[in-house]
């Protein structure tokens, strides 16, 4: 039988520091995973992390991650060089709902490190524009350094429809927008026949997208979450993970917000 | 296949398993009776109350390399009762595809027996009472002798050996039961509905100190850590499972965020995996009724009353 635990030591063959605590990996491993389902990273001594894979799932000769320094093994992680090893093991959890996405306009709100998992399913939208209908993609940041992966903001603003990003808080001679999210998105027109939403970022901006997407009569079962929880096993098992009577690691990490909603607070 | 055996072939056919297996045995260690690995029958064997700690104890033991291949395992469990044998019957659903528990599992023997109910059980409630799932079945009879039955192939083949009448036929008697009832028609929803019982939830959690022992003697609580450790010799590094407790603060905490934060939300989350997440991933309640929980909380808290409880509020409320 297969052991499910055992992990794989894999090389990183480059890094980047994204901005202070944040440290984008690129590692020299074959995954073969669907836009929005998560990994377990470890080292050994400092124990596992789920992490989404950031990069294109068709290029499937690497794999890139994200690692943010907010314990003691994310911090050992980024004190690596290349060179070094990394374990893991995975995919896990159900990806985003592709089939539900085919035809459909979709709205795509991401707050903070909230675009890592919805970056493969960009690069997915980008290689097959035919397959999807008009793009919005809005990104929400405490500050201008803390939007990630700004190095693609061109690109996406070449190829979707529309492309908004906003922040918290700026010095006062940046030139973007300042604001919440919804701010950007209130102002949108969308077409609530064929359009599908895609959110993932801290779970108190989450009420607030479904409250203005509501409005403009995006039914609650195309809205689609992706749910941050502490998944130590990924397998069903360790019950770690669960959010009311589901379980994150198997059922999820991406709800509709009709099955979710009641969930969150239980 | 049944036999009728003395109490002296009992004690033999003891030592038979045993030279198959390693047999885990209710056994009296400190004053307490609990299941230990013992070669040799003795008073304790088929002991007819319960142990201390389920067989999970055993079966999902923690598990010190993680990333290693698990070694298959004999094990035997002697004169275990029938709401623990449920329990295990639930227990291979849920870890079907771990391979340390199968490891312990696929090749282990359940020679159950009867048992008294204590004032706190309450297996009827889920048909824990059932003579079913094992492998061999003791029964004492009032004239002192034993029928034993062989319900499975590893059962038959190991009670052939033994010495004993065959028997044409001998039925199970009962096993006794007491007055503790609930009513699980509405259990689940009202389960489910904790905004309705809010008041109540805190009430218990108020007295409740989160130490998890409940979660620790519970047949049907499985929850579990990693934590990676470094040998003292040679620096080598394990990946270990260890038990846990959903009932711990900081045990849904991720980063910048604790999702159960108060004593309520884990109490009630407990709970709800029993009653409500149970049903619905594992087709069964994730209680057998063993009343462990009752007898192990230091704050008397009582699982028959907090159900029942709800059960009573819940039909108000909905009639
Ligand atoms: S919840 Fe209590 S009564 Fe039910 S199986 Fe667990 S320990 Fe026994
Ligand atoms: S044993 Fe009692 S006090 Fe301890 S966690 Fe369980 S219910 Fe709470
Ligand atoms: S991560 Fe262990 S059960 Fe989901």
């Amino acid at each position: 039988m297969l052991n499910p635990y055992r992990t794989i030591p894999v090389t990183i063959l480059d890094k980047k520091t994204l901005f202070e605590g944040e440290v984008w990996l690129k590692l020299d491993y074959r995954l073969d995973f669907k836009p929005g389902q998560f990994i377990e990273i470890s080292l050994p001594g400092f124990g596992e992390s789920p992490v989404a894979p950031c990069s294109d799932p068709i290029d499937n000769k690497f794999v890139e991650i994200v690692v943010r320094d907010v314990g003691s093994l994310t911090r050992a992680i980024n004190s690596l060089a290349v060179g070094d090893k990394i374990h893991l093991r995975g995919p896990y959890g159900n990806g985003w709902p592709l089939k539900k996405l085919l035809h459909h306009d979709l709205i795509i709100l991401a707050g903070g490190t909230g675009i890592i998992p919805l970056r493969p399913l960009l690069f997915n939208i980008i290689n097959n524009p035919k397959k999807y209908g008009k793009i919005y993609l809005l990104l929400g940041a405490k500050d201008p350094q803390s939007h990630i992966f700004r190095d693609n903001f061109a690109v996406w603003k070449k190829k979707f429809f529309h492309f908004k990003t906003i922040v918290d808080q700026a010095p006062n001679n940046y030139l973007g927008l300042k604001g919440v999210i919804t701010d950007l998105l209130k102002p949108l027109k969308l077409n609530p026949k064929k359009t599908v939403a895609l959110m993932c970022g801290p779970e108190v901006m989450c009420p607030f997208c479904v409250e203005s997407l509501e409005q403009k009569s995006i039914p609650s079962d195309r809205i689609f979450i992706s749910l941050e929880r502490r998944m130590k096993c990924g397998l069903g098992l360790c019950q770690h993970c669960n959010c009311g009577k589901y379980l994150v690691c198997q059922d999820g990490p991406i709800f509709d917000w009709e099955t979710i909603k009641d969930e969150l607070r239980r | 296949m049944v036999k009728r055996l003395s109490l002296d072939n009992i004690s033999k056919f003891y030592a038979l398993v045993a030279a198959e297996y390693t047999v885990y045995s209710p056994s009296q260690k400190g004053g307490l009776v609990s299941l230990e690995p013992k070669k040799y029958f003795d008073r304790y064997s088929l002991f007819k109350f319960q142990t201390i700690m389920p067989p999970k104890k055993v079966l999902l033991e923690n598990v010190y390399d993680l990333e290693s291949n698990p070694k298959e395992q004999k094990l035997a469990f002697f004169g275990i009762h029938l709401c623990d044998v449920k329990a295990i019957a639930t227990m291979d659903r849920i870890f079907a595809k771990d391979p340390f528990y199968r490891a312990k599992r696929d090749d282990s023997l359940i020679v159950a027996t009867g048992c008294q109910p204590t004032e706190s059980c309450f297996c009827h409630v889920f048909g824990a009472n059932k003579h079913q799932g094992f492998d061999l079945f003791i029964q004492e009879e009032h004239d002192g002798m034993f029928t034993v039955f062989a319900k499975s192939a590893k059962g038959v083949e190991l009670l052939q050996k033994s010495k004993g009448k065959i028997l044409m036929s001998a039925s199970y008697q009962p096993i006794g039961q007491n007055q503790n009832e609930i009513d699980l028609s509405e259990l689940t929803d009202a389960v489910e509905n904790r905004r309705l019982f809010e008041q109540h939830w805190q009430g218990i959690a108020n007295n409740c100190f989160g130490c998890g022992a409940c979660t620790a003697v519970c047949p049907l609580c499985f929850c579990f850590d990693t934590i990676d450790r470094t040998d003292p010799e040679g620096g080598n590094c394990h990946r270990s499972r260890t038990d846990d407790a959903c009932f711990f603060a900081n045990f849904s905490k991720i980063s910048n965020h604790d999702f159960r934060p108060e004593n309520v939300d884990r109490l009630y989350n407990w709970y709800h995996h029993k009653f409500v997440r149970g049903p619905k991933e594992n087709g069964d309640f994730l209680c057998v009724g063993c009343g462990r929980c009752i007898t192990a909380c230091p704050a008397n808290l009582n699982i028959i009353r907090i159900l029942s409880a709800i059960d009573n509020v819940f039909d108000r409320a909905t009639n």
